[in-house]
């Protein structure tokens, strides 16, 4: 592996989403840092709320607002899909363990199981459903400037900012690793020739993120840096981003008010 | 590996985020700004790599190498995970944002006990001692999180969730079994390609005249 | 019929082959064909597609529409396209895509490894292709230490290592001297095998092509039969 040119190390490469993500459209323009804010709200609080009438109309309004997302916002169907199914992927397992009891007498069914499985499954899709909906067409970079933009510490921010650029760089080396050992014959089998050659590419994906971070060193060095980076430009919140707010936060109070009105 | 949203009540989500949140702010003050780039390209590693399908027979599982991130990164690995997870909550993939403290919490945790069983093993590089040191991370590291993630639901849900923890627990030792294996393979080859890069511990050196 | 004699039929045939890259059509209604005993040039400009069609042809990039065979087999998904890597062989344009290293030798065995050979018997090949290319010496040697054209050589000797019966070429002597240069061609001519090569080198034309063709703008432009 040569090194390559000193240029391409400089951060300030415009960088794509991270691979295994489906790259986002340039779809909403401006700040995220509400919708993040919302989407993470949304989730603390969905994550707490255990009536059941509540977690319904969470269900039906997120999935509202995804239908809103994927007209109007970029939601690519397949994002979503991909989501829901990983979800519900785990929420198996839950199913499979909570409502069955293996007692003396065999299996068991156990009411309070299936009902803390179906609150656990309502609250996980509320909450995948609302997230997709109000995160809808936002790229990494997009993510990192909301994060950096509602306050999280300095470092960290930046920290995620770097991560971010890099990603695609990383992620364009390991596509390139993988084809040349693919162009040689290599196959992913369940078998320790996989597990070689992966802990080999693996090996080179790590020699290389070590030597580039040797490379950006020096580059800052050589130009008297002094340990601080750029801070992060604000832009201007759409105005749409208000409308998301005042209705998640509308659905969110008619929640924690349901249990309230019988 | 990640817990998915909604499964942990309330006062296990706290604890956890407040623990999580005390490792971060940890790992940011031992991280000086120089080192950035550097924690930022293998948090990106980690990131990428932890798309890598293994086929194991019965389906396939991900790598999370989370005992080797941990190896090469010491306490930064708190920060740099919970910004992966953060992003992977936002990016439409796994994960989500109330239970971001505990998986930063089970997948960090142990990460940073593995940086301490193992990195007097990078001392003097030799293969058996990187393959011994890329293995015991990997177990540290997946053991850990298993084990962390099974006191999270049992301080959740108690016994009801008794079989889910089981269940949970099988299915990482081939994930286990992966990781040490992956681990150990790519860190002796690491350390054929970059020898002087292992012996110097690249974020967190241990203590000493530098 | 002879017994034992090469199948007829072309040992790749492209038909209407069209390849997108980020929205951009690279490569639009390619078709062509190649024999057991023909070694055809592509020449075009950079930027025409010439790279592009030979990673498509291995399946290293999705196409859009067409149809690929290759060794008669007609290769649709990953799976068929991994089933012909090693016996049909590609050399990157760049050896930085190609080399996984670390020292020479163990960069070569790897394609063989891949195809199932033992460790030992996967080393000896390795050994055995080093020497015909005459870089034994270069065995041990890490493989980022090499210089341009001994990577390139290095590279060659890792596909061929896995005895290909058709050979992808792509601007094989790009930055050889001429010595090199000269070094590499003759070592190709020497494996008697049908090729595709993309390259807009003279001395690749003069000394290797039975035919050519021109792609502009990811179409096939002209054929031409002459090698001068």
């Amino acid at each position: 592996m040569k090194a390559p040119a000193l240029a391409q190390d400089d951060p300030g490469r415009a960088a794509a989403v991270r691979p295994g993500v489906a790259a986002a459209r340039p779809g909403r323009r401006g700040d995220a840092r509400v919708r993040l804010a919302l989407a993470v709200g949304a989730s603390v609080t969905i994550a707490l709320i255990e009536a059941p009438a509540s977690l319904l109309w969470l269900l039906a309004a997120a999935a509202t607002g995804c239908a809103f997302a994927v007209l109007t916002d970029g939601l690519r169907l397949a994002q979503l899909a991909r989501r829901l199914l990983a979800v519900n992927a785990f929420l198996v397992l839950v199913w499979l363990t909570l409502p069955l009891e293996f007692g003396p007498d065999g299996l068991a069914w156990s009411a309070q199981g299936v009902e803390l499985a179906a609150r656990i499954s309502a609250r996980a899709n509320a909450i995948a459903l609302a997230v997709c909906a109000l995160l809808a067409g936002l790229d990494a970079h997009g993510i990192a400037r909301a994060a950096a933009a509602l306050g999280l510490p300095a470092r960290c921010a930046r920290l995620m900012l770097l991560m971010v650029r890099y990603i695609a760089v990383i992620g364009e080396t390991w596509r390139r690793l993988d084809r040349a050992a693919r162009a040689r014959g290599f196959a992913a089998r369940a078998d320790r020739r996989t597990l070689a050659v992966l802990a080999h590419l693996l090996a080179l994906l790590l020699a290389h993120a070590l030597l580039r971070a040797e490379r950006v060193d020096l580059a800052l060095r050589a130009r008297a840096f002094a340990g601080a980076f750029a801070a992060v430009a604000r832009t201007a919140v759409p105005r749409s981003d208000w409308v998301w707010a005042t209705g998640t936060l509308a659905a969110l109070a008619v929640a924690l008010l349901l249990p309230h009105l019988h | 590996m990640h817990l998915a949203e909604g499964v942990l009540d309330g006062p296990t989500l706290a604890a956890a985020a407040l623990l999580a949140a005390g490792g971060v702010a940890l790992g940011l003050r031992r991280l000086d700004d120089r080192r950035l780039p550097l924690a930022a390209l293998l948090g990106a590693v980690f990131l990428v790599a932890s798309t890598v399908h293994v086929p194991i027979g019965l389906g396939s599982v991900h790598l999370v190498l989370n005992g080797l991130a941990g190896l090469l990164l010491g306490w930064a690995v708190f920060p740099v995970l919970a910004v992966a997870l953060l992003l992977q909550a936002a990016l439409l993939s796994f994960g989500g944002f109330a239970v971001l403290g505990a998986n930063t919490l089970l997948l960090a945790a142990p990460a940073v006990l593995a940086h301490y069983a193992c990195r007097r093993l990078l001392g003097s590089p030799s293969r058996p001692r990187l393959l011994a040191a890329g293995a015991l991370a990997g177990t540290i590291g997946i053991a850990g999180a298993a084990l962390l993630a099974a006191l999270l639901l049992a301080a959740s849900g108690g016994r009801a969730f008794t079989d889910l923890i089981a269940l949970l627990v099988a299915v990482h030792l081939p994930v286990l079994v992966v990781d040490a294996t992956i681990g150990a393979l790519a860190l002796a080859m690491l350390g054929r390609l970059l020898p002087h890069a292992l012996r110097a511990g690249p974020v967190d050196p241990p203590r000493g005249p530098t | 019929m002879h017994i034992g004699a090469a199948p007829s039929g072309p040992v790749i045939a492209v038909a209407d082959l069209s390849v997108e890259r980020g929205g951009r059509r690279v490569l639009a209604g390619v078709s062509f064909a190649v024999d057991s005993a023909e070694r055809l040039l592509i020449d075009g400009a950079s930027g025409a597609g010439k790279s592009t069609l030979l990673h498509a042809l291995l399946g290293l990039v999705p196409r859009r529409a067409g149809r690929i065979e290759l060794l008669g087999r007609a290769c649709a998904d990953e799976a068929d396209f991994a089933a012909v890597r090693g016996p049909v062989g590609l050399l990157f344009q760049d050896p930085d895509d190609q080399l996984l290293g670390p020292s020479v030798v163990e960069d070569v065995e790897f394609g063989p490894l891949n195809l199932g050979l033992a460790p030992a018997a996967a080393r000896r090949l390795a050994r055995e292709q080093l020497g015909r290319l005459g870089i034994d010496a270069l065995a041990e040697r890490p493989v980022h230490e090499l210089s341009g054209g001994e990577q390139r050589l290095a590279a060659l000797a890792g596909v061929l290592a896995m005895a290909p019966r058709v050979l992808l070429l792509d601007e094989p002597t790009a930055g050889l001297d001429a010595d090199s240069a000269q070094r590499l061609l003759a070592a190709l001519l020497a494996t008697g095998v049908p090729m595709i090569v993309a390259s807009h080198d003279r001395a690749c034309r003069r000394r290797l092509a039975t035919r050519a063709l021109v792609l502009r703008e990811g179409r096939v432009e002209g054929h031409l039969n002459s090698t001068g």
